[in-house]
């Protein structure tokens, strides 16, 4: 039988070995440049919808639904003729959510000119169906840059400069990877402002579509700040993000 | 008064999250891959997995609990993984071939880096699994019962993994030791020779 390990024979110091390990304990951090290039890698990911995984029922249901739809439409593309160009435009439209300054609502608000017309506009991505996007590092770089430009102005009290960065992001990259990030900027931004009710609300409007987000919890934090600030107007609600 | 002092503080003060945790545990991270063998070349892809993969399961990880026994767990499953991928199609190289590559350093960061080399080197001669609890023991300073939760293995395996392990590094370090120009003592002292 072996003996416990605390009966270990420590290490023949003639080697040197015991202070090889402590050497190496303190080896040197990767450089500042492999940091940032894991770390956009990393918050990229961490926006994108986690891959799919197995649900149980909640999936058979989802995917019957799909079948369904996807075999309604089908049919209804072999059965009846395209509709004609201005065929109104299916699109998932978020519920509304208070916007900074002169943020506009995101789907909604493009001109319709812009939106494909017939056939429907049945997409994965857009109902967020699909596997997660791949992470585009242009438009990541593009995203990127604008959300350090909303976080460096809101560092130096310059919130109407961070509005101005998140309206832009909001406006070019409207479900991009960092939403999540720009919308706790954004929330941070209204609390700056003092529009504490539009904070909250934008705040349960997060935590309701994205409760188990990696920024759920700087969001809840926000809110409950949010709460504190508007409750003489609003009186004691509660976020819901369940 | 603008908001901005109250609410960026607070902001501030609740974003410990993310990128504060990544920053702290980066270096550790990226040598524990390091230390189980995983090549410069790979790394980068490593540590982003581990990463991914302790964010995405934040949820069951106990923030009360440090962090780094947790992101050792993952590391080691994520190297796990890459090694038997790596085995059919390329070998790994060793960490004396990114010593050899690099340019001129300093003396002192030379013997360092030559030390690090030969822990690597060390390591390479134990088997992974004997490896990860050298490394947890030796290295990162954690107990036995500590190491249980991190790989999942009973204790007695552990202390066997660990008596084996301690044996070949041993053995390895004289052997190299006595090949190369820079042996353990002088190293261990950060000396120079």
């Amino acid at each position: 039988m072996s003996r416990p390990i605390d009966h270990l024979d420590p290490f023949e110091d003639e080697q040197g070995i015991r202070g090889l390990l402590d050497a190496e304990a303190n080896a040197p951090a990767p450089s500042a440049d492999a940091e940032a290039r894991i770390w956009q890698r990393v918050s990229g990911a961490m926006v994108a919808p986690p891959p799919p995984a197995w649900h149980g029922p909640a999936i058979v249901v989802s995917a019957l639904a799909i079948g369904l739809v996807a075999g309604w439409l089908l049919l209804r593309g072999m059965l009846i003729a395209p509709p004609p160009p201005s065929a109104p435009v299916v699109v998932v439209v978020p519920p509304p959510v208070p916007s900074i300054g002169a943020i506009a609502p995101t789907v909604s608000a493009a001109p319709a000119a812009s939106m494909s017309p017939a056939p429907l506009q049945f997409s994965p991505e857009r109902l967020r169906l699909a596997a997660p996007r791949a992470v585009e590092p242009d438009t990541l770089a593009a995203e990127r840059a604008l959300v350090e430009r909303a976080r460096e102005a809101l560092a130096h009290g310059d919130p109407k400069a961070a509005e101005s960065a998140l309206v832009e992001h909001q406006r070019r990259f409207p479900e991009g990877q960092l939403r999540e990030e720009r919308e706790s900027l954004a929330i941070r931004a209204l609390l700056t402002t003092g529009r504490a009710r539009d904070a909250h609300l934008r705040a349960a409007s997060f935590l309701r579509r994205d409760p188990d987000s990696l920024f759920a919890p700087v969001v809840r934090a926000l809110a409950d700040r949010a709460r504190t600030l508007s409750a003489p107007a609003t009186g004691p609600t509660e976020v819901d993000d369940e | 008064m603008p908001l901005l002092a109250i609410s960026g503080a607070a902001a501030q003060a609740a974003e410990p999250t993310a990128r504060a945790l990544y920053q702290a545990h980066l270096s550790y991270v990226w040598n524990s891959l390091r230390r189980l063998g995983i090549h410069e070349a790979d790394r980068e892809d490593l540590c982003h997995d581990v990463f991914v993969a302790f964010f995405r399961g934040q949820t069951a990880y106990d923030p009360t609990r440090p962090a780094r026994p947790w992101l050792f767990g993952i590391a080691f499953r994520v190297a796990s993984d890459h090694r038997r991928r790596a085995r059919y199609t390329r070998e790994i190289p060793t960490a004396l071939d990114d010593a050899a590559s690099d340019v001129p350093l300093a003396d002192e960061a030379l013997v360092r880096k030559e030390a690090r080399a030969l822990v690597e080197r060390a390591l390479d001669a134990l088997d992974l699994d004997q490896r990860a609890v050298f490394i947890l023991h030796e290295i990162d300073g954690l107990q036995m019962p500590e190491i249980v939760r991190v790989l999942d293995a009973p204790l007695n395996t552990l202390y066997s993994r660990l008596r084996l392990g301690r044996r070949k590094f041993e053995a390895e370090i004289q052997r190299l030791s006595a090949r190369t120009a820079t042996p353990g003592p002088a190293v261990a002292e950060g000396g120079r020779r």
